[in-house]
């Protein structure tokens, strides 16, 4: 009994393997819940991420070259207080077309902080220079009012 | 040979004690727990969505958007935590396949937006076993076994898999240390736009120091995760359980990821916790019946 319950359990791992492989091999290395864990996978690009200010009446929309860290205006805007997460960073990140649905999206992710402040969205990206030091920038990538949102032009 | 593993993953020959069963409902509880926690969050979190920028999983065939701007994410939730409940409680051998196909929506519609997380995928991979326990096996002992070594051989799986991503994806040289000067930098910035602002703590200043400490680092991770399928063999599963537990604490003191469902899930995999119970169920005094303590008395 004990036998075929062994040959029955292998067979159920080896299906679920299988589903597990094709799923993974037919879309990019991702199926939830299967994966091939390729986070940290390629090491050594330079990567983009995404930070957001807080910025005051004088916060302008003109002004759209990339700065250090130390130069950012305004205050900084924890993200966690409004319950959000990583998907600023990906979803700049991952848009290549930025239509009206598009930044439909981004106003609808910062509708709860919009009410009390004036955003101004930085992409911040990162790399290797000259082998042995991490250079990081921050270009303004949108503003963003209770009632306008701006998208930098040399980015869109 | 194959037998061999087979042993080692499930052991359907050795009798069940009281402490394993007792484990078990734990790990169930654990997990049950872990992804009822998730799915609210998740329903909370859709609230904030309205587009898809890169569909996962289900979202691939279906369009996610119907979850939006809906209750449905929450009436999901309500459904998932109660058919976790129910498949706990053994109402429905159908409660957690049932349970299992409602959270590939909730997590699509959830993870619709460019970000690809994996703090759940192996909590997830501990329901799909109970689901396939339950709908293949109807001696409950067999059961449990099954779902135990399903997820050893998934969790072991997953770390081996992203050992062989990397050196797929970047090769031996994924261990220089500038790589991992890079992602720190990466993950201040993170931490800056999460919580507002960041500093570097000892550890990383120590990555940041030197190059062959930093080249360490990564090595000593990169060795952990290749040899993540010991996790497979009983003698072999304890050790490769703490390596990744040392594993996942260098990960977080390092790039502040906590993976703490993972860690959750390792902790209850790797210690006897069975073992632990049973002793303790030894230790603990039995009354006697009274007939028997009056004939001494008397």
């Amino acid at each position: 009994m004990r036998a075929s319950v062994q040959k029955r359990a292998l067979y159920l791992l080896l299906c679920t393997f299988i589903a597990y492989g094709v799923l993974v091999a037919s879309h990019e290395g991702e199926f939830w819940p299967f994966s091939i864990y390729p986070m940290f996978s390629q090491a050594g690009n330079e990567w983009s991420r995404a930070v957001v200010r807080s910025v005051d009446e004088s916060g302008t929309t003109t002004d759209w070259a990339s700065i250090h860290q130390h130069e950012l205006p305004g205050e900084p805007l924890a993200l966690t207080d409004y319950g959000l997460r990583h998907d600023l960073a990906n979803f700049i990140a991952r848009t290549e077309t930025w239509d009206d649905d598009r930044v439909a999206g981004l106003e609808r992710m910062f509708r709860e902080p919009l009410r009390d402040h004036r955003l101004l969205v930085y992409r911040v990206r990162g790399g290797l220079v000259d082998g042995d030091s991490v250079a990081v920038w921050f270009e303004p990538y949108a503003f963003l009012s209770a009632d306008t949102t701006v998208l930098n032009p040399d980015l869109r | 040979m194959i037998n061999r593993f087979a042993h080692h993953l499930f052991d359907f020959n050795r009798p069940e004690s009281r402490g394993e069963v007792i484990f078990f409902k734990l790990l169930e509880i654990a997990a049950g727990g872990i992804l009822i926690y998730q799915v609210w969050g998740w329903a909370a979190y859709i609230r904030t969505i309205s587009d898809v920028v890169m569909p996962l999983g289900l979202a691939h065939y279906i369009d996610i958007t119907f979850m939006f701007d809906t209750a449905l994410p929450v009436v999901n939730a309500a459904l998932i935590s109660g058919l976790l409940l129910a498949g706990f409680l053994r109402l429905s051998r159908w409660a957690y396949p049932v349970a299992f196909v409602l959270l590939l929506f909730q997590y699509a519609a959830r993870y619709s937006l460019g970000e690809i997380p994996h703090g759940t995928n192996l909590t997830a991979m501990v329901l799909l076993g109970l689901s396939i326990a339950g709908l293949a096996f109807s001696d409950k002992t067999i059961q449990r076994r099954f779902t135990l070594g399903f997820t050893y051989f998934f969790v072991g799986l997953a770390y081996t898999l992203a050992a062989w991503s990397k050196l797929i994806g970047t090769g031996p040289h994924w261990i220089d240390g500038s790589h991992l000067w890079i992602w720190l930098h990466e993950k201040a910035i993170d931490t800056l736009a999460l919580q507002g602002s960041h500093s570097f703590n000892a550890l990383q200043e120590l990555a940041f120091s030197n190059y062959y400490i930093a080249s360490f680092f990564l090595l000593a991770g990169l060795i952990t995760e290749f040899f993540a399928w010991l996790f497979w063999l009983k003698p072999t599963r304890l050790w490769m359980g703490l390596a990744l537990l040392g594993l996942h604490a260098g990960i977080f003191l390092m790039l502040h990821i906590t993976f703490w469902m993972n860690v959750v899930l390792l902790i209850l995999l790797t210690l006897p916790w069975a073992t632990w119970i049973d002793h303790s169920l030894m230790r603990t005094p039995v009354a006697e019946p009274i007939a028997r303590v009056t004939s001494r008395i008397g």
